[in-house]
């Protein structure tokens, strides 16, 4: 297979491949929120949350703790970006930033991520490259997507929650 | 445990909303399909399949046996969603093939450059190559790998929320992160949670499909991959 550099990549994209949505479903999962031209927002209570390790076989959270807000239609243009507040999650906390632009979610990402001390302390052990965001990008690698475990999706989402109240976007 | 599904879509020569017309689709297809094959909803097919309660299986739910039965052929069980406590769970390979459903979807739509990320199970419309960076199972912020992909990539790992992953016969889980790519979303997903569970076991499986590779990362840290996986050249910053 030939290797493409990243100024391969950069030539063979014609147009900018942009981010034109990005939906939080509750995939096989307790916590929901539609992408905000959806006409629905369920979101699990927080009486479902769970802060200890959960496993994929973890008891279901009861369906009445499901509510529905309904989100204002297109006449209120939502735009903005903000950053959710920090939710805990097995191993520390983190906070997502969320943007919208004409009421449509174009980014997510964790604006903030802390991990207990435990946690940090197996880095040492490592011998696994170690690549900086930063770095990738110093260098012109463009990366389209990470794979990987997601961080607890429920912290995750609650945090996403907490931004588009900020924004308003309901 | 929701999963965050993020759509990448050239849009090219589509309007505006063209674009949101298919990512509607997508989505409501994705919603579609938890509602019929979660196991957190009392009242998804699958879970009144678990329940015993129900007679006959959807063409959606056959597939979805198929593909499973198929993976847990060439894992050689360490993939077995017949094995999980609380009766038959598909959900380590479902996720994938639900984001391969969406993202034909928005093939459909007319676009000619797309990618699908459920959640870290990827998958992308061929004809492009795309980088796609595997978290660094201890560092959230950093990646332990990029890997050029053409068509479907999947990580497993345990670093998640603790120990989420069942071994089938009972021993240790070998990985702390696993991640296979191929040609199908479906297996390759199913495949990643056979790798993370099974170790060098399933790497040796692995080394003798066509069209798969692999690499995992151990408890102690070393990296072990089947000898075509193909890393991206990118520079490793002296730490």
């Amino acid at each position: 297979m030939k290797r493409r550099t990243a100024s391969d990549m950069r030539t063979q994209l014609k147009g900018p491949l942009s981010v034109l949505g990005a939906a939080v479903v509750g995939f096989f999962g307790v916590t929901t929120l539609h992408s905000p031209s959806s006409s629905s927002v369920p979101v699990s209570s927080p009486s479902s949350r769970t802060t200890s390790g959960s496993t994929t076989t973890a008891p279901p959270s009861s369906p009445g703790a499901t509510t529905t807000t309904t989100l204002a239609g297109p006449s209120a243009n939502v735009n903005g970006s903000a950053v959710g507040q920090l939710e805990n999650y097995s191993y520390g906390q983190l906070a997502v930033k969320v943007t919208i632009t004409n009421n449509r979610i174009v980014d997510l990402k964790i604006n903030s991520l802390q991990t207990l001390e435990s946690y940090s302390q197996q880095l040492e052990q490592q011998v696994v490259p170690m690549l900086k965001a930063e770095v990738l990008k110093a260098q012109g690698t463009k990366i389209y997507a990470i794979s990987g475990a997601t961080y607890t999706s429920e912290a995750y989402a609650y945090s996403i929650q907490s931004a588009l109240d900020k924004l308003h976007f309901k | 445990m929701g999963t965050v599904v993020s759509f990448l879509v050239e849009a090219g020569d589509l309007s505006d909303r063209d674009v949101d017309e298919v990512l509607d689709e997508a989505c409501g297809e994705l919603h579609r399909l938890d509602d019929r094959f979660s196991p957190w909803k009392v009242e998804s097919e699958l879970s009144l399949l678990r329940a015993g309660r129900a007679d006959t299986s959807s063409a959606l739910m056959d597939e979805v046996f198929e593909l499973c039965a198929h993976a847990s052929n060439i894992s050689q069980g360490f993939f077995d969603p017949w094995r999980m406590p609380g009766g038959f769970d598909p959900t380590g390979l479902v996720k994938g093939w639900a984001a391969e459903r969406a993202l034909s979807i928005i093939a459909r739509g007319g676009t000619t450059a797309a990618l699908v990320n459920a959640g870290g199970d990827i998958c992308v419309l061929p004809g492009r190559t795309y980088q796609v960076g595997i978290r660094h199972p201890l560092s959230p912020n950093a990646l332990c790998a990029v890997v050029p992909t053409t068509s479907a990539i999947a990580t497993s790992g345990t670093y998640e929320r603790g120990d989420h992953l069942i071994h089938p016969f009972g021993g240790e889980v070998a990985a702390v992160s696993a991640t296979v790519t191929g040609d199908r979303l479906a297996i390759v997903d199913a495949l990643a949670t056979a790798l993370a569970v099974g170790g060098t076991a399933v790497l040796q499986l692995l080394e003798a499909m066509d069209g798969v590779e692999g690499f995992f990362i151990g408890p102690t840290g070393s990296m072990f991959k089947t000898s075509n996986m193909i890393f991206s050249e990118v520079d490793e910053p002296a730490l």
